[in-house]
């Protein structure tokens, strides 16, 4: 991102500080998963939890959640106001969207670099966002949609491709819905510090967070709308699917992959959004990421401390993802 | 992670709203606006000022213009009045010819008789006029000549105290 004084003058903002924004200090982070099943939202400051609020996408002037009808309602406060009143925070919040996105609205695939026409990431990018059928050759979507580039790690990558990286990861999500949320959190005179979706969080996660030493794992992210695979190597992603069939399928499919992929040792992990149910459940083998499971892994649970005082311990894989999200983030 | 699917433009706004740095140049900014108050206030005060010596300028000068005009068909006059001022040591310096006769004539006593008279000028000034200049004699000489019929008193003495009480110019 380059900034000049030129643009700083051209887009001053004078309004801003006369407001008082000189003396403003950083607000509280919300980090809000969006889901068309559930949604939630967790209060930061200072990298600590403050609060943590279920279904928050029926309160009033919530934020859009894709595939959900937003319906209008007039309210007193602001969304954020109500939130960082129940939480007992204060300040200009800044905002962290995780979006659940269905299957259409997400592109996340691996893609070798040898197959890339373009040289360098920013040729890249901008053949993306002309037309993605120049990268992708089949490509049927209307919408306009956002894009960025990562390598193995999910790191954001830039510059020419060289020898640096042998895969890239392109990920895509629909530029209308970022535009509805950058305008929603303008009208909440906040702050927006990311649009991370679910699959994106929960890979970036794992990698950072779960050591698979030289053994295979394979990530089963059962989100709202598809069943998600990820193959990761040495902490490197190699390998992404979805999958809208049952559960039986996908479990079926993993030792399949396990063989074309060579991998004796392999394990797996499953993260869900919700509890998964016991049918599900019976078909599921590995390590589920929850509870226990991720208070050992993040080596402490999300506490946050009820309206009444008492303190409240959450160990569901949403309020760790956030927590960890805002961690990583601010 | 940060910034993530957000664009550009609202990364700058973030950026210039919140970065430390772009904070310092925002509160540089509305210092030096500060201080552009009193600096515009003066400009303005400055300008009326002018402004005002701008109008009091063009009266004067159209009071000037009137007053060069009133005084065109005075100059004339002004220059004929010099000249007669010219005139004046002249004048002044003139002796009554006429007058000195007639005191003389009136003087003469009555036992005498006046056989000539001769008046003459002496150190001459010379006065500029217009044209050239003037010889104005600073001083005068009267020679009187005549017959006194003997026995019958001091006749010249009575002619000098009657001219002298005729009171003639220059006499003092």
């Amino acid at each position: 991102m380059g900034y000049s004084l030129i643009g700083y003058l051209k887009n001053l903002p004078l309004a801003y500080y006369l407001k008082g924004g000189f003396t403003q200090m950083r607000g509280p982070t919300i980090s809000l998963f969006l889901s068309s099943q559930q949604s939630a939202a967790l209060v930061c400051r200072g990298h600590r939890a403050q609060g943590f609020e279920l279904q928050i996408a029926n309160l009033p002037d919530a934020p859009p959640v894709i595939g959900m009808d937003s319906g209008i309602a007039a309210a007193s406060r602001s969304f954020s106001q109500k939130l960082l009143t129940r939480t007992r925070a204060r300040g200009v919040p800044r905002f962290i969207f995780v979006p659940d996105l269905a299957a259409s609205d997400l592109y996340c695939n691996v893609h070798s670099v040898a197959n890339l026409r373009e040289l360098s990431i920013e040729n890249l990018l901008e053949s993306l966002n002309e037309d993605p059928r120049q990268v992708f050759g089949s490509w049927d979507e209307s919408r306009k949609f956002r894009w960025e580039v990562f390598d193995s790690q999910l790191e954001r990558v830039r510059g020419a491709f060289e020898k640096r990286f042998q895969e890239v990861i392109i990920v895509g999500i629909p530029a209308d819905y970022c535009e509805q949320l950058e305008i929603w959190t303008e009208a909440q005179r906040a702050t927006l510090l990311g649009i991370i979706p679910l699959s994106l969080a929960c890979l970036k996660w794992f990698c950072s967070s779960i050591p698979i030493g030289r053994k295979t794992a394979f990530l089963l992210l059962m989100c709202s709308h598809a069943v998600l695979l990820a193959v990761v190597q040495n902490q490197k992603i190699i390998l992404f699917r979805e999958y809208t069939d049952d559960m039986a399928f996908v479990c079926h499919e993993i030792p399949l992959l396990a063989s074309e992929l060579r991998s004796d040792e392999y394990e797996t992990y499953v993260w869900a959004s919700h509890p998964v149910g016991e049918d599900i459940a019976v078909a599921l083998t590995g390590t589920e990421l929850t509870g226990e499971v991720l208070r050992q892994i993040n080596g402490q649970a999300v506490v946050v401390r009820k309206s009444d005082g008492t303190k409240l311990e959450l160990n569901s894989p949403i309020p760790h993802l956030l927590l960890w999200l805002e961690n990583s983030v601010v | 992670m940060r910034y993530l699917f957000v664009s550009p433009e609202k990364v700058s706004q973030d950026q210039y709203r919140h970065a430390p740095i772009f904070r310092l140049a925002g509160v540089v900014l509305l210092i030096g606006l500060v201080l552009q108050v009193p600096l515009l206030f003066l400009g303005v005060l400055s300008w009326k000022q002018f402004q005002d010596r701008n109008a009091e300028q063009t009266s004067l000068r159209i009071e000037l213009g009137e007053l060069h005009k009133a005084d065109i068909p005075l100059r004339e006059t002004r220059q004929k009045l010099s000249q007669i001022r010219q005139w004046e040591p002249i004048l002044n310096n003139r002796i009554p010819i006429s007058s000195l006769l007639n005191a003389i004539q009136v003087s003469i006593p009555q036992n005498a008789v006046l056989d000539t008279i001769s008046i003459e000028a002496e150190q001459f000034d010379h006065l500029p006029v217009l044209g050239g200049t003037y010889r104005v004699p600073r001083d005068y000489r009267v020679v009187l000549q005549g017959l006194e019929r003997s026995g019958q008193g001091d006749g010249s003495q009575a002619f000098s105290d009657a001219l002298q009480m005729r009171n003639l110019p220059g006499n003092g």
